[in-house]
């Protein structure tokens, strides 16, 4: 009996990890918004969508819910999960399933920014150090006015020392973001490696595809001298600058600080609104 | 600069339609809710031209970034399509390859 229960369990858990490695099929036909006061939830042909854990999943801008529906929308015959950015954000914001806080988020990228990829300035090559000085200066020139704080760069291995003082600037920076912002702003600096490069997309200082280049400065600099490889390198640069926009959306969408308000209201608004 | 109806932010619109219409599932553009939405957006915008309003910067610096994620991970796609790896090759095929058969083949 035993034996067989366990047998039993076995099977079924073979079968949920089967569904979920396998890739689905398209099984809608049109995808849609609804609006529920101020929260919005995306339709499948009038059935909502959910999240991995079950919740459904709701947003809190009107233009982030019709970017995830516009991506369920692109899906053709088969649905690529792994590159739904917007959605696996979105997702991951309601789960939460590392069952993380905002603080620890905000030590995090504490921690990662003296590795950002901008304090690092070659010391072997002339010509990439002056490539890096003058890409990089601007940027860093910029991202301590902002701040107001003053940042050494490294030429070595080790780190560069970062004060306390500019410590405390970041963490009440990154602090004053929503969990699903902030969520989105790790998720950006992860694919950048730089915190200093996604505070300045935030900032709309760059764009994403400028960012994902000063980025990859060094490689675009080797692939100078060694040539390019579409399947490595255009494919890295593109599913980098995917993620970073992904990530930008959702940041300027879940916290829209200067967005204006139409003067004149819709009538009809407050009531439930379906959208096709 | 701020304008929306300047010429970049007109050119991001047609990046931005053109984008949307190689993905979206409906026949006609004018049925895709984005689009219909992103309209909407740019009209609205229209009216603050002259000025310097950061409504309409963000608006634009939103569309491209908005362009960026649609075309990337369309770029993304088409490149893991072209280059992906088939997997195995059947016993069958590997024998063929190098002039063997298989045992249950009858010999010839």
């Amino acid at each position: 009996m035993n034996s067989r229960n366990r047998e039993l369990t076995a099977k079924r858990k073979k079968k949920r990890s089967n569904r979920f490695e396998s890739t689905r099929k398209r099984f809608y036909r049109n995808t849609g918004i609804v609006q529920n006061e101020t929260n919005w939830e995306v339709t499948l042909d009038h059935r909502r969508l959910k999240t991995p854990n079950g919740q459904v999943l709701i947003v809190r801008s009107e233009p982030l819910a019709r970017a995830i529906a516009a991506e369920w929308d692109a899906q053709n015959e088969i649905i690529a999960q792994p590159i739904m950015h917007l959605t696996a954000l979105c997702n991951t914001a309601l789960d939460n399933p590392g069952k993380i806080t905002s603080h620890d988020i905000t030590s995090y990228l504490i921690d990662y920014f003296p590795t950002d990829t901008l304090l690092f300035h070659s010391e072997e090559e002339e010509e990439l150090k002056n490539l890096q000085q003058i890409k990089w200066g601007p940027v860093l020139e910029w991202f301590q006015n902002r701040y107001n704080i003053i940042q050494e760069v490294s030429r070595k291995l080790m780190p560069p020392p970062v004060t306390t003082e500019t410590r405390a600037v970041l963490a009440r920076h990154f602090l004053s973001y929503s969990f699903p912002a902030l969520n989105a702003l790790s998720f950006g600096v992860e694919a950048l490696k730089s915190p200093i490069l996604m505070l300045a997309c935030v900032d709309r200082h760059l764009d994403p595809h400028e960012a994902v280049l000063l980025a990859r400065l060094e490689e675009e600099y080797q692939l100078t001298r060694w040539g390019r490889v579409p399947w490595a390198h255009e494919l890295n640069q593109a599913e980098l600058t995917a993620r970073v926009s992904a990530a930008l959306l959702v940041i300027q969408c879940t916290s829209e600080s200067y967005s204006a308000t139409a003067k004149t209201t819709n009538t009809n608004s407050s009531e439930e609104r379906i959208t096709q | 600069m701020a304008s929306i109806t300047s010429k970049p932010a007109l050119v991001t619109l047609r990046q931005l339609l053109y984008e949307l219409r190689q993905q979206s599932s409906t026949k006609r553009l004018s049925e895709n809710q984005m689009v219909l939405y992103i309209f909407n957006q740019y009209r609205k915008h229209q009216t603050t031209d002259q000025q310097l309003c950061k409504a309409a910067e963000e608006m634009h610096y939103r569309a491209k970034t908005y362009y960026n994620y649609l075309h990337y991970a369309r770029k993304y796609k088409e490149i893991n399509t072209e280059f992906k790896g088939k997997g195995e090759r059947s016993l069958q095929e590997t024998a063929n390859m190098v002039g063997f058969k298989l045992p249950h083949d009858p010999k010839p």
